[in-house]
């Protein structure tokens, strides 16, 4: 598997839903009502993913070994019925670490370009 | 009040269930269900928040997000049908392609009537390519198809695995202690082993057998259950899986859904 990682650059740059999926992924398995949850949350309300593009990028996501399926169980904290849970892959994990890097360059470069005045825009940033 | 409400969101459920046919069927089959919860957890919530207002704002999103994915994911079935090449690029790189070669040029020529590859089996194969260029063997096995079926993910092969339980972290583990992490030479199209031609063949018959016109996953999976020289009953052995079990599996599938893929 340690070859892994020359690949991880070549799915590069990743789309925004994708992105946001391993950001929710990335401190433990959620369902699908779950990732949604925790995109909402992690972009302060600015990304609103359907359930469409949702399960497009994971069918996506699984096929280019970024998640895969945990198992189908309840969430206790909403009702009885069985939920699949999804988590990051390693390979899932160095393809976000590769693709936080890339966009950190890029704004760094945006900073010496002089587009981001304070750190206040950097926090905005964060959300976007 | 209550009741109305309750009411509400149930004719939205059925209503978005309705729409999901827009998506074609294997997606559908794959997602359906779990999209439905989705949406049916979202209106929950939205209309806990912001009362029927938010609720008509949550379904003109969600429509504007139906159209535009299932358009894609059409796109991309139909997209998937040219994943020859590949194929045709491992058989050219191949050890053991006399056999292989006679396979696919008999499918080619019997495309019609028998024994062609499915858009999905042929996808199995590019990303077992894809499995052993990762692990750096030199060729691709029997076991690097199990992987290649899994991470297909629509498949009735992937569907029964899924069903049984198994993780792609469990057959990558079974691989890595089998066959080690493999200091071969990387190439970008790893040659098709003997004992995946082998994997091939039993597959193509599995299909006679069933009558089926088509070598699809659940055929490939079915070759693999074998313990001889084309099967991966050990890397299944290993995680606890019998073949037997999936043996049965693919059947009952087959039995209940008559599905093809």
């Amino acid at each position: 598997m340690q070859n892994h990682a020359s690949g991880s650059e070549a799915l590069l740059p990743l789309t925004p839903a994708v992105f946001h999926i391993l950001l929710a992924l990335a401190d433990g398995e959620r369902h699908g009502y779950g990732i949604m949850q925790e995109i909402a949350a992690i972009s302060e309300g600015r990304l609103r993913i359907g359930p469409g593009t949702l399960y497009g990028s994971i069918k996506r996501m699984l096929v280019d070994g970024l998640i895969e399926e945990s198992d189908e169980r309840p969430d206790p904290a909403l009702d009885d019925e069985r939920r699949r849970y999804y988590r990051l892959t390693s390979f899932g994990r160095q393809v976000a670490e590769a693709e936080a890097t890339r966009l950190a360059r890029l704004v760094g470069q945006a900073r010496t370009r002089r587009l981001l005045p304070g750190v206040e825009a950097l926090v905005d940033l964060g959300g976007a | 009040m209550r009741h109305l409400t309750k009411r509400l969101l149930a004719l939205s459920d059925r209503a978005y269930r309705l729409l999901l046919l827009a998506y074609p069927a294997p997606f559908r089959r794959a997602y359906g269900r779990h999209m439905a919860q989705v949406f049916h957890d979202c209106c929950r919530e939205t209309y806990q928040r912001g009362g029927p207002r938010e609720l008509a704002r949550l379904w003109l999103r969600t429509l504007a997000d139906l159209v535009v994915t299932a358009f894609r994911e059409r796109v991309s079935e139909s997209d998937s049908t040219n994943t020859a090449t590949p194929i045709h690029a491992l058989l050219r790189a191949g050890e053991g392609r006399g056999t292989v070669r006679r396979f696919f040029r008999r499918s080619d020529c019997e495309r019609r009537e028998s024994g062609a590859l499915t858009r999905r089996a042929n996808r199995v194969i590019k990303l077992a390519a894809d499995e052993a260029r990762i692990f750096q063997h030199a060729a691709i096995g029997p076991e690097h198809i199990l992987l290649g079926i899994m991470r297909e993910s629509e498949g009735v092969g992937a569907l029964v695995l899924q069903d049984l339980g198994i993780t792609l972290d469990q057959v990558h583990r079974s691989v890595q202690q089998s066959a080690g992490a493999g200091g071969d030479q990387e190439s970008e199209w790893p040659k098709l082993s003997q004992r995946a031609a082998k994997t091939l063949e039993h597959a193509a018959e599995e299909a006679r057998l069933l009558n089926h016109n088509f070598v699809g996953t659940e055929h490939l999976l079915l070759s693999l259950t074998y313990a001889g020289e084309g099967g991966a009953a050990e890397t299944l052995d290993r995680i606890g899986v019998r073949s037997d079990q999936v043996r049965g599996q693919v059947l009952q599938v087959l039995a209940s859904n008559r599905m093809r893929c």
